[in-house]
C-alpha cells in the first residue's frame, strides 16, 4: 500500500466517505473488471461492484494490515460467488445470453475503440471467445486466473483475496490455464506452436 | 508425445509467472530441451497468457463512489440516546424546579399577602405599611390574638367597614382578623395564620365565585373597604398619607387570595410545562439535524 492509500484507509476508518471514495476511484476498475470477467454481464457486474464498495466501507474498521486491494477483491469475489449461486438457482445463465449474441457483449465494455474496424472486430471476437472460455471454468479457478493473468496480482495477494493457501492458488491456476488453453486451441484461437 | 502430468503442469504454470527457484528453473530448462511435447505445451501456455494480458481493461459503466449524505456513519446509538435522555431529564427537572419554586412563592404569598396585595400590586407596599402602623396603634386596644372568638374590631364603637366586607362574603370573618396581625408584625408568615381559617369561612369562599373574587379584589370600585367618595381611601391612597384608622386592616379574606392564586399557579406551571417541552423538542431537533449534516 502506498502512503496515500494508508491515509485514505485510516480516514475511511474514521468515517470519512470522501477519503474512501479516493480508494473507490483507485480500485473501481479492477473490482468491476473482476466482476465482469466472473459474471460476463455488465449490469450484474456493476451491482456487484457497488455492493462491494458499500460492504467494504461498512467493514473497513475490520481491515488490519496487508493489501487493501486483496481485501477488496476478496469481498468482490465472494459477492460474485453469491450472484453465480443465485443465477444457478434461477437457472438463468448470462453466459448463454452472451454467446447468443446479446447486445451486452464484452466488446462493448472495452476502452480501446480507436482500432481499425477489422482489427476491432477480430479483437471483439477473440475477447468474446476468451470470455466464453472463462465461463467454462469452475468459479474458484476462474477467479484465480482472472486475478493472475488479467489483473496481474501476485500469488500472495490472490491467496489473500481467495482466502486460500499459496499452494492452492498455484494448483488452481495451473488447472485453469490448462483448461482455457484447451478451449481456445479447440477453436483455433491459439497460435499453433511448432512441434 | 507423453501426456503431461499434473505436477509438470504446475511446474510450467509457475515458470510462466517466474515463481520457480533457480534450481527448479534449471531442472525445467533441462526437461524442456529433452521433451518436445513439454516445450510445445509451455509455448501454448505462454501464448494464452499473452492473450489474457493483452485484453483491454474493462470500462466501468459508471462511478461507484459513495454518497456522503447516504453513507456517512451515524452517531453511536448509546451516545445519542444518552444525550437525548439528558435533555428529557433536564427538561423535566427544569419544569419541576420552576413548579416547586412557584408553589413555594405562591404559598408564602397566600399566607402573607392580603387580598389587596394580590389584586393590586401597586398598593401592596402601602397596605403593608398601613397594617404595620395600625397594628402598632391597635395592639394596645385590641384583644390579643386568639382570645376567644372575638372579631378584629372587638370594640363595637369602631366603624366596621369590615362588616361590609363580611356582607360581600356573606360570612363574618373569624379570629383570622386579629390573628394575622402578629404574624405580619414579625414580618414572616406562619402556617397557623392559614390553617386557622374556620370551616365556615372556607364555605363562604366556596360560595363565592372566582370571578366575583377577582372583581372584588382587582377593582377598587368594588372594594367595600374603599370609600369611593373619599379621595384618601385605600384605592386612591397616597402612600404617604396616614392610614385610616377606622378601617379594619386585618380583615383580609384569605379565601379570596386562594381563589385567585390557584389559576395563577396553574398558569405559571403551564408556562413552565410548555417551556420544558419546547426545550426537549429543540434538543431532539438539534440532534436530528446533527445526524444529517
Amino acid at each position: 500500500m502506498t502512503d496515500a492509500e494508508r491515509q485514505w484507509v485510516s480516514a475511511a476508518k474514521d468515517g470519512d466517505v470522501e477519503a474512501f471514495n479516493q480508494l473507490v476511484r483507485m480500485y473501481e476498475g479492477r473490482v468491476y473488471g473482476l466482476a465482469y470477467r466472473m459474471l460476463g454481464d455488465s449490469d450484474s457486474a456493476a451491482d456487484v461492484a457497488q455492493d462491494t464498495f458499500i460492504s467494504a466501507f461498512k467493514a473497513i474498521k475490520r481491515f488490519r494490515e496487508g493489501s487493501f486491494a486483496a481485501w477488496l477483491l476478496r469481498i468482490a469475489t465472494n459477492a460474485c460467488y453469491d450472484v453465480l449461486r443465485a443465477q444457478k438457482r434461477r437457472r438463468t445463465t448470462s453466459m448463454d445470453q452472451l454467446l447468443a449474441g446479446d447486445d451486452d457483449s464484452p466488446g462493448e465494455q472495452f476502452e480501446d475503440q480507436s482500432l481499425p474496424l477489422d482489427q476491432h472486430m477480430i479483437n471483439r471476437e477473440l475477447q468474446a471467445a476468451i470470455q466464453a472460455g472463462l465461463a467454462t471454468l469452475p468459479e474458484d479457478q476462474r477467479a484465480v486466473l482472472i486475478m493472475c493473468d488479467i489483473q496481474g496480482f501476485a500469488y500472495e495477494e490472490i491467496a489473500a483475496a481467495t482466502d486460500t493457501q499459496l499452494g492452492t492458488v498455484k494448483s488452481r491456476l495451473s488447472r485453469a490455464r490448462a483448461k482455457l488453453r484447451d478451449y481456445l486451441k479447440s477453436r483455433e484461437l491459439l497460435p499453433t506452436a511448432e512441434r | 508425445m507423453t501426456p503431461i502430468s499434473e505436477q509438470q503442469q504446475e511446474l510450467l504454470s509457475a515458470a510462466l509467472d517466474g515463481q520457480l527457484s533457480a534450481a527448479e528453473q534449471a531442472q525445467l530448462d533441462q526437461q524442456l530441451e529433452h521433451d518436445h511435447g513439454l516445450a510445445v505445451e509451455f509455448a501454448e501456455l505462454r501464448s494464452m497468457q499473452a492473450l489474457l494480458q493483452e485484453l483491454p481493461p474493462v470500462r466501468p459503466p459508471r462511478s461507484f463512489t459513495l454518497d456522503p449524505a447516504i453513507h456517512a456513519p451515524k452517531r453511536s446509538f448509546w451516545l445519542g440516546g444518552w444525550i437525548r435522555w439528558v435533555g428529557v431529564v433536564g427538561a423535566f427537572a427544569l419544569m419541576l424546579t420552576v413548579g416547586l419554586q412557584l408553589t413555594n412563592q405562591s404559598g408564602q404569598s397566600m399566607t402573607m399577602a392580603p387580598v389587596a396585595d394580590m389584586a393590586n400590586p401597586e398598593a401592596a407596599n402601602g397596605v403593608s405599611d398601613r397594617m404595620a402602623i395600625e397594628n402598632n396603634n391597635t395592639s394596645a386596644e385590641a384583644p390579643p390574638m386568639g382570645s376567644g372568638s372575638g372579631s378584629g374590631p372587638a370594640d363595637p364603637s369602631q366603624p366596621t367597614t369590615a362588616e361590609d366586607t363580611m356582607a360581600v362574603l356573606d360570612q363574618t370573618p373569624e379570629p383570622m382578623v386579629g390573628g394575622a396581625a402578629p404574624a405580619m408584625i414579625e414580618g414572616y408568615p406562619t402556617p397557623m395564620a392559614y390553617s386557622s381559617i374556620p370551616i365556615s369561612d372556607t364555605a363562604g369562599m366556596a360560595r363565592m365565585s372566582a370571578e366575583q373574587a377577582t372583581a372584588l379584589a382587582g377593582s377598587p370600585l368594588n372594594n367595600p373597604l374603599i370609600d369611593q367618595n373619599n379621595p384618601s381611601s385605600p384605592g386612591t391612597l397616597d402612600l404617604e398619607q396616614p392610614v385610616l384608622k377606622e378601617q379594619t386592616p386585618t380583615a383580609q379574606p384569605v379565601p379570596i387570595a386562594m381563589a385567585e392564586s390557584e389559576p395563577s399557579l396553574l398558569l405559571w406551571f403551564s408556562i413552565a410545562l410548555v417551556l420544558g417541552v419546547g426545550l426537549a423538542s429543540a434538543m431532539v431537533y438539534w440532534l436530528k439535524s446533527f445526524k444529517q449534516p
